[in-house]
């Protein structure tokens, strides 16, 4: 049987063996980054990401080693950095609903409606966003949400509540649209 | 369609980019955990050979007079280059050497500091990299040999790669900045909050100068960012203390 260390195992090894906070990078910096590149774009996101793991690497003894996971712990630190950057998030959003989609819905019916989510996000307080996106794009639960953000469980509720409020709100104007999931039929 | 698989198809959940991005930050971590390994260990070695400090010191000052700008690395020091390349190939992460020209080790940068002689031992690499070592003549192994602190790159990523250790050798502590400078740059400026500024020569690419220890005005603590500069004054690379290195323009 090979037994896997926890991250919060390995963290405490690399309060004496720094080399060992290697281990936290190799597991998790592809899924750091790549939250960080949705949310800001790659230039800004390599830059973030080095720095998250900068800091989660000067800060492991601060590290809760009563909670096995590293990530949520990650996507908070991550979520400090993004604070400075809110522009060029809001300049990514609106970029990433103006790229033209390969799907089997309608195009110019995505985009649009993209392109009011994308606005909605914008508009959102940017504690709301960051609950919002740290459940539909990190694919954190609740939990892990408040562990992230120093925050109640119930504060993620109704701030995710909210969040998705309003987005249905900007997504009702769609409703009238004719948006299919399925692929396109392909006919000879 | 609910708002959130609207959400969750906006825009590419991976990006292309990711291995160089994890390229330039595991080297960037890589070089922090060199960096806080070795600086952590040194006091204690100091500590643990504090009977024999005197007979020691003395005997790398005198043998520090002998270490100019140019000089090829002793053999001591060559043998803990050689070790400590060997040591990380060990790692998950290397699986192999960086290939360090060990015999073309040599003094790059030479500083009186208050802690006693610094060198800058610099070495390229077999894939075209480069490797700094900072080794104070004052802060050796318990066994008398020198206790050298970096690492080595794979190519040439950066457009100026600073480090700011510093450490206790002693009753002094002792505040660094070096590293290297991409051509054009010929000098490099250390910016501090108050605004003033120290400026550093460069040889051969690298720099290396002392700054107060501490936190007052143009101390350590103070440092913010650096510069590196072409002769005319034109600023060609700017690293933020704390943020990663900037990449070099291919």
């Amino acid at each position: 049987v090979r037994h896997v260390r926890s991250d919060a195992q390995v963290v405490s090894a690399s309060i004496r063996d720094q080399g060992a906070f290697a281990e936290i990078f190799e597991r998790h910096f592809d899924t750091v980054y790549g939250y960080l590149a949705r949310r800001v774009g790659p230039e800004l996101a390599t830059d973030l990401a080095s720095d998250v793991f900068l800091t989660a690497f000067e800060r492991r003894a601060r590290f809760d080693t009563g909670r096995a996971e590293a990530l949520p712990w990650l996507y908070g630190i991550a979520a400090n950095k993004l604070r400075g950057h809110r522009r060029s998030e809001e300049r990514r959003l609106r970029a990433l609903a103006r790229t033209p989609v390969l799907s089997g819905m309608d195009a110019g019916a995505r985009s649009a409606i993209e392109s009011s989510v994308a606005e909605a996000l914008v508009s959102l307080p940017l504690i709301d966003r960051e609950v919002l996106l740290l459940f539909a794009w990190a694919d954190l639960a609740y939990e892990e949400i408040a562990e992230a953000l120093d925050i109640p469980v119930g504060t993620v509720r109704s701030r995710l509540n909210r969040a998705r409020h309003a987005l249905r709100e900007v997504l009702a104007p769609h409703s009238n649209l004719t948006i299919s999931q399925e692929a396109p039929q392909w006919t000879n | 369609m609910d708002e959130l698989t609207v959400l969750r198809d906006l825009g590419p959940a991976t990006d292309p980019g990711t291995a160089s991005a994890r390229l330039v930050a595991r080297a960037a971590l890589d070089r922090r955990i060199a960096d806080r390994r070795s600086w952590l260990r040194r006091p204690l070695a100091v500590g643990i050979t504090t009977a024999s400090a005197a007979v020691m010191a003395g005997g790398a000052f005198a043998l520090s007079q002998y270490v100019f700008v140019g000089s090829p690395a002793s053999q001591a020091v060559e043998r803990q280059v050689e070790q400590i390349d060997g040591v990380k190939a060990t790692l998950r992460s290397h699986a192999r050497t960086t290939g360090v020209l060990v015999d073309q080790t040599k003094a790059a940068v030479v500083l009186d500091t208050v802690a006693g002689p610094a060198y800058l031992w610099v070495a390229p690499t077999r894939g075209g990299g480069y490797c700094q070592y900072l080794d104070l003549a004052n802060g050796t192994q318990p066994g008398g040999g020198p206790n050298l602190t970096g690492g080595c790159t794979t190519g040439h990523p950066f457009a100026l790669d600073a480090s700011f250790p510093w450490t206790r050798v002693g009753e002094k502590t002792v505040a660094l900045v070096y590293g290297y400078v991409q051509q054009p740059a010929t000098t490099v400026q250390i910016h501090f909050q108050s605004g003033a500024t120290k400026s550093a020569d460069i040889n051969d690419g690298y720099f290396m100068v002392e700054v107060p220890a501490g936190d007052g005005p143009g101390s350590a603590d103070q440092v913010t960012s650096v510069d590196a500069l072409t002769s005319n004054g034109t600023v060609v690379a700017t690293q933020v203390k704390g943020r990663i290195a900037p990449t070099a323009r291919s």
